[in-house]
């Protein structure tokens, strides 16, 4: 089943009074329960692509559906996950997480708060500040702030970004687990090949600007497993983008 | 800077002795000046002599009262101010229209001394509790809209964001996003119109009142009772002080995410 239909998506940013194509083309689908990757080099437009889908920046041509409606603003379905984490800092960690919640019916919203705490593993964290949390800490506070209103598929925008090694290793199993568990549809954004190859089933790789889709790789889940075939994916992909 | 700015940065503990050294050398020019008699007493009380007029205000003469009379209408007019400018000054820092209809006649209004109402105020409300809380009232309002609208203005977008994309409608926005991260620094701005108001009621005291601090000073220079006036603007300093110190231990206490974001305080 379809979630998120891209159709024929462009965008122009206007500088100077000349105009700058981000995005040239942009088709592709998300299936529900599925962990799509859309992975291009660093300035190609990516972070436009995910505003554009979050609804947060208009598109100059084409149109996204999320279930056959139109997206044109925010959808309370689809849940964002930043870079930046963006945690309220003013709210402690469970208040962060119950944010959504309290917006609407907060019916079980303790019960839910303490769900998520458990699922992204900050149990003895509740009552702290996001300023006293790590790196890694803060990005599971946000990553069950947005599970916790249970959107129908959340989006990533290079999370795991300004992580280290070790901790980015930590938080893509976390996010193989959620999948595992909620049977979450994941669209994730990344440049970081290795990151994409381990998380996706289904890599949508962008070219340099204006960015379109260049290959579309199904990535087996047996595979996973499997470390030869792994790096064969990875040299396959870094073949296309360099060529890209 | 010679150290890059990094003169921003001073220990605790340096802090208080670099700012008791500055009050230790105020004192010592006013002894120098008042004990070697170099300006006569009539003018300037020695230290000694004011110290002991203070506690002689305190335990002989009932200043307690006026303290408490001046503090009751500084409140009265702030707490006033505060309830009308800061929803104003939050509609006004989320929506242009309501910026262009407020600020720009708010700000003619900051641009007329207070004193000039003072006559207006006597004339409409007599001399009286209620002109008194209408002078500090609106001395107070337009900076707290104007400083109001401000912090409100300068949320981060990144964060309303984020509240947009949980579907929190604008009132939503305004309640859970952008009046939390906004309140340190409304916090702040009170603290410093804290200031402005006491310096006011003071002085719609000294003009025209039959109580409290403002009014002991004027009764003090009408008997050129030099040590009285001294002891007052002591007591009068002191109290400032002390309300400055209360917000600060507010703001530790209800803010302790704030100190951490590095947000350049006043």
């Amino acid at each position: 089943m379809k979630l998120i239909k891209v159709e024929h998506i462009g965008k122009n940013f206007i500088n100077n009074g000349e105009a700058l194509e981000v995005l040239g083309d942009i088709n592709f689908e998300v299936n529900k329960s599925e962990t799509s990757v859309i992975l291009g080099p660093s300035g190609c437009g990516k972070t436009t692509l995910f505003n554009i889908i979050a609804g947060l920046t208009p598109a100059t041509k084409g149109k996204i559906f999320f279930e056959n409606e139109e997206i044109l603003s925010p959808h309370k379905k689809i849940g964002i996950i930043f870079q930046e984490t963006r945690l309220f800092p003013w709210l402690k960690v469970k208040e962060n997480i119950a944010f959504g919640l309290r917006l609407k019916n907060k019916v079980n919203l303790d019960e839910k708060v303490s769900k998520y705490i458990d699922v992204v593993g900050l149990k003895g964290f509740e009552n702290l500040y996001p300023y006293e949390l790590s790196g890694g800490m803060k990005q599971r506070v946000a990553i069950a702030r947005t599970l916790a209103v249970e959107p129908e598929i959340v989006l990533m925008d290079e999370p795991f970004g300004a992580l280290d090694p070790k901790t980015r290793k930590k938080m893509h199993e976390l996010v193989l687990e959620i999948r595992e568990k909620l049977e979450t549809t994941i669209l994730f954004i990344t440049h970081n090949i290795k990151e994409a190859v381990f998380l996706a089933d289904k890599v949508y790789i962008l070219s340099a600007l204006p960015a379109k889709i260049v290959k579309e790789i199904e990535i087996p889940k047996t595979s996973r497993d499997d470390k030869n075939k792994i790096v064969d994916i990875e040299n396959q992909i870094t073949k296309i983008m360099t060529e890209a | 800077m010679k150290n890059n700015g990094q003169n921003l940065e001073l220990p605790k503990r340096k802090y208080i002795v670099f700012a008791l050294s500055g009050t230790i050398l105020i004192i010592l020019i006013w002894a120098v000046l008042s004990y070697l008699k170099i300006v006569s007493p009539i003018f300037l009380s020695t230290p000694t002599e004011t110290l002991k007029n203070i506690y002689n205000l305190f335990v002989n003469n009932d200043i307690l009262k006026d303290v408490f009379v001046s503090i009751a209408r500084v409140l009265s007019g702030f707490i006033l101010a505060l309830l009308v400018g800061l929803p104003l000054g939050v509609f006004c820092g989320v929506s242009k229209k309501i910026e262009a209809f407020i600020e720009t006649n708010i700000s003619f209004l900051r641009y007329i001394p207070i004193a000039a109402f003072i006559p207006l105020a006597i004339l409409w409300f007599g001399v009286s509790e209620i002109e008194k809380i209408f002078l500090i009232f609106i001395g107070v309002l337009p900076y707290v809209i104007l400083y109001t609208s401000v912090a409100s203005a300068n949320v981060e977008k990144e964060y309303i964001e984020v509240g947009k994309t949980f579907g929190a409608n604008e009132w939503q926005i305004i309640k859970k996003i952008i009046l939390p991260r906004a309140l340190p620094n409304i916090w702040d701005m009170a603290r410093i119109e804290m200031g402005g108001a006491w310096a006011l009621v003071i002085l719609a005291e000294v003009i025209a009142a039959n109580s409290g601090l403002g009014y002991r000073l004027i009764l003090a220079q009408r008997f050129l009772h030099t040590t009285d006036i001294f002891a007052l603007i002591i007591i009068i300093g002191l109290i400032g002080f002390l309300i400055d110190q209360l917000f600060k231990l507010g703001y530790f206490y209800l803010f302790p995410w704030a100190e951490k974001l590095k947000v350049k305080r006043i």
